[in-house]
């Protein structure tokens, strides 16, 4: 049957909209559930690995069900963003508070270098799930850290996230080593999903603007000790 | 056990799904809290709100059947049933802002995207109320109505917590603008905007040159603010408003479908679309805009009988006669014990039937207007009032219009829009001069009631006064003036013989009919506060 001969004409958007919503609550409730169960383990059983992997592929799910919506709306240009101000630190507590615990049981420190005063503007969910899905890139890659920083540089906020694994693949630090390339990369073959994961990262930090500047994405390797370093500018 | 707890929190949660309430009763239970209510859907949100003081709302933005979350934001600040100290935080699947932005007057303090974790949950509420306890004092100052105090207020705590200053300049400006002070709003946008481009600080400029009727300078503005962001609904919506202004009806129209195509869901949106596609007579956006209308204002608490009516008289316009009668004859069901909206309906089935060309129906549905504008004038909005006297006029009732019309410009003597609606009523029907007529006697009317009762007032026969203006009062319920001078008459009164319950109770009473009326919004805060003030004396 040919598009033409469907009965009703859908539309996209509306069932893409519908099933979100479902999915977000059965995400909720799994990973609500789950918090249930742990809160009911005895104290040595909590962090137990298979429990932390069913957490954090909940949310990885979750993670990916935002980039594609984000994107699908990008594309769509329904996708608008909730610009206000946000405490930097606070912001980077919350995610701290989310991820430490997966992150040390793989031996990995998350750490955080903020000033505490520091404020901007931007899209605190969008945002969020960029800094988490650089976060899972991170600790695919990395020996054993991950920093989180902030500061204000030239009227921009930049948040970069780094590790101390191998560094970005020379291809990788090609296309986003230059601001406001955003192009997809069609034939990625990068394992994890990382190509997506840093167009959408990127595609975010281009929605934020300010007096006619976009924001943008960077890849270098000047993370810790010479590993990759992810960095987020938002005018 | 955290440090921190809600164990004194009184909580209300919002969801359809009785799983996702017990989940979050679960997370918040864990935080100490104890008293925790919850509510199925949004009417029975909006009547818990009612009949409770809550310090945290959890309200899912997705109920089902019924109220969205948005809307039950809407009807509880709309009705005064939300104390600005409750915290209101909105719980969305996706975290596009679609559904809600353009909602600008209508905000809640956070937005909590699911999936909601404990931890989550936890350390965003506490930031929150922590916020709301630096702001606690700010609000009971708003909430008792003394914006002034609390606009002085935002400084001072600014001061104190420099993290919360462009909040705080946010609340300053719409304090500002609600006293009518202009000028400073203006300073402080311009303030704010020379550190970067904030969006509210874009718009409040913009509203403040559209206040002060510079409608260039506002026009110019927003298309600069459109041009750079092209998603910022709220300007478009004020940028067809300055359109209109400026006469450019086409052009109002064209910027709010605009609007409309980015942000759908709201009620006041399409209501206005609607309108100006009457106006510029494009028939086929017209029923669609007042369909939508009606339909998204279903459920919300700032819907009008007159949604209904517009609907009806875009689809007659559109040949489609029979089914301009049916929404004619919903709106008697729909609202209940609503006279106005049974006038406007009558007035409405009359103006399709004329069209349909039954003329026997038409006519009989503007006597049953007449029994009811006999059995409750004058209390009836303009535009029911205006509508019917056009359709007397129709049928050659002169003597029945003359006396609607006359009603309406007594209620209505200070509103240059109302009276240049009574012209045009009579103009159409050949019989300008009876305009000025009806105009010159209401103005003369009132200015005769208020002359007196202010000469009453500095011979110091403050009860004669009284009872002067509540005898008008009861004649022209809807005179913002009068309703006003009754007021402030019990006021003087309970200065001189100190504070009296049901004399402060009658002020309040008359203060009430005209708190949504933005003409006089300044008088009414002035006299509000004076209240506040004999309301501490008395206890």
């Amino acid at each position: 049957m040919s598009k033409e001969d469907l009965p009703i004409k859908l539309d996209f958007s509306a069932i893409m909209a519908s099933s979100v919503h479902d999915m977000k609550n059965s995400i909720q409730l799994l990973l609500g559930t789950l918090d249930e169960v742990i809160d009911e383990l005895p104290a040595e059983a909590k962090s137990h690995a298979k429990i932390l992997r069913a957490e954090r592929e909940g949310r990885r799910i979750n993670d990916q069900l935002i980039q594609l919506l984000t994107l699908y709306k990008v594309g769509d240009t329904q996708q608008s963003l909730r610009l206000s101000e946000h405490s930097v630190d606070e912001f980077f507590e919350e995610l701290h508070i989310e991820n430490y615990e997966l992150l040390a049981l793989r031996g990995i420190e998350l750490s955080i270098k903020c000033d505490e005063a520091l404020a901007w503007f931007f899209d605190r969910e969008l945002l969020k799930g960029v800094i988490n899905n650089l976060i899972t890139n991170a600790q695919q890659h990395t020996k054993n850290k991950i920093q989180l920083s902030a500061a204000i540089c030239d009227r921009k906020l930049l948040i970069s996230v780094d590790d101390n694994g191998p560094g970005y693949p020379e291809t990788l630090l090609k296309r986003y080593g230059t601001p406001h390339d955003i192009t997809p990369d069609e034939n990625s073959d990068e394992s994890g999903g990382t190509g997506l994961g840093l167009f959408f990262s990127a595609t975010i930090a281009h929605l934020h603007k300010n007096r006619k500047e976009s924001g943008y994405l960077k890849t270098s390797n000047k993370g810790i000790d010479g590993g990759a370093r992810c960095t987020i500018w938002l005018p | 056990m955290p440090l921190w707890t809600l164990k004194n929190s009184k909580i209300l949660i919002v969801d359809d799904y009785v799983e996702m309430r017990s989940m979050l009763r679960s997370m918040l239970i864990a935080y100490g809290a104890e008293d925790i209510k919850q509510a199925f859907n949004g009417e029975d949100a909006v009547e818990k709100i009612a009949n409770n003081k809550f310090d945290i709302i959890l309200c899912d933005y997705n109920l089902g059947e019924g109220k969205d979350g948005q809307q039950v934001l809407e009807e509880a600040k709309h009705r005064e049933i939300l104390p600005l100290a409750t915290t209101f935080i909105m719980v969305t699947a996706e975290n596009t802002a679609m559904m809600v932005m353009g909602a600008i007057d209508y905000q809640p303090d956070a937005y909590l995207a699911k999936p909601v974790t404990k931890v989550t949950l936890q350390t965003r509420l506490r930031k929150i109320l922590e916020k709301k306890e630096f702001t606690k004092k700010i609000a009971i100052k708003i909430d008792k109505k003394e914006y002034g105090k609390a606009s002085k207020l935002c400084d001072e705590v600014m001061t104190d917590h420099p993290a919360l200053h462009l909040e705080l300049q946010s609340l300053k400006y719409t304090l500002l603008t609600t006293i009518g002070d202009h000028d400073a709003a203006e300073v402080l946008c311009k303030q704010v905007l020379t550190e970067r481009d904030v969006p509210w600080a874009q718009l409040g400029l913009a509203r403040v040159y559209f206040s002060q009727q510079n409608y260039d300078a506002s026009k110019e503005f927003l298309e600069e603010i459109i041009a750079d962001n092209s998603d910022f609904v709220a300007a478009y919506d004020l940028l067809s408003k300055t359109q209109k202004k400026l006469g450019d009806s086409q052009g109002a129209e064209e910027t709010l479908a605009k609007a409309i195509q980015k942000s759908p869901k709201s009620l006041v949106r399409q209501r206005e679309l609607g309108e100006l596609a009457v106006l510029n007579e494009n028939h086929t956006v017209a029923e669609r805009a007042c369909r939508d209308a009606m339909l998204i204002g279903k459920h919300s608490v700032l819907r009008k009988a007159n949604d209904y009516v517009n609907y009806s008289q875009a689809l007659v316009k559109n040949n489609k006669g029979k089914e301009a009668l049916k929404i004619a004859d919903r709106i008697k069901g729909e609202f209940k014990g609503d006279h106005d909206a049974r006038l406007q309906a009558e007035i409405c089935k009359s103006t399709v039937y004329q069209v349909l060309g039954d003329e026997t129906k038409a006519k009989a549905a503007v006597d049953a207007a007449l029994v009811l504008y006999e059995k409750y004038g004058p209390n009836f909005s303009s535009g029911a009032g205006i509508a019917l006297a056009k359709n007397c006029l129709k049928y050659n009732k002169v003597e029945e219009a003359d006396t609607i019309i006359k009603d309406v410009a007594k209620n209505n003597h200070e509103d240059k829009a109302v009276l240049a609606e009574i012209n045009q009523t009579y103009e159409e029907a050949g019989l300008l001069e009876k305009a000025d007529e009806a105009i010159a006697a209401a103005i003369g009317e009132i200015a005769e009631i208020n002359n007196e009762g202010v000469r009453l007032i500095n011979e110091e026969k403050i009860y004669e006064s009284i009872e002067l203006f509540k005898k008008a009062a009861k004649a022209l319920p809807l005179n913002h003036t009068i309703s006003l001078n009754t007021a402030q008459s019990y006021i003087l009164l309970m200065k001189k013989e100190g504070a009296n319950k049901q004399h402060l109770n009658e002020a309040m009473l008359y203060l009430d009919a005209v708190k949504d009326v933005d003409s006089v919004k300044k008088k009414y805060n002035e006299l509000m506060a004076n209240c506040r003030e004999i309301a501490l004396q008395t206890g």
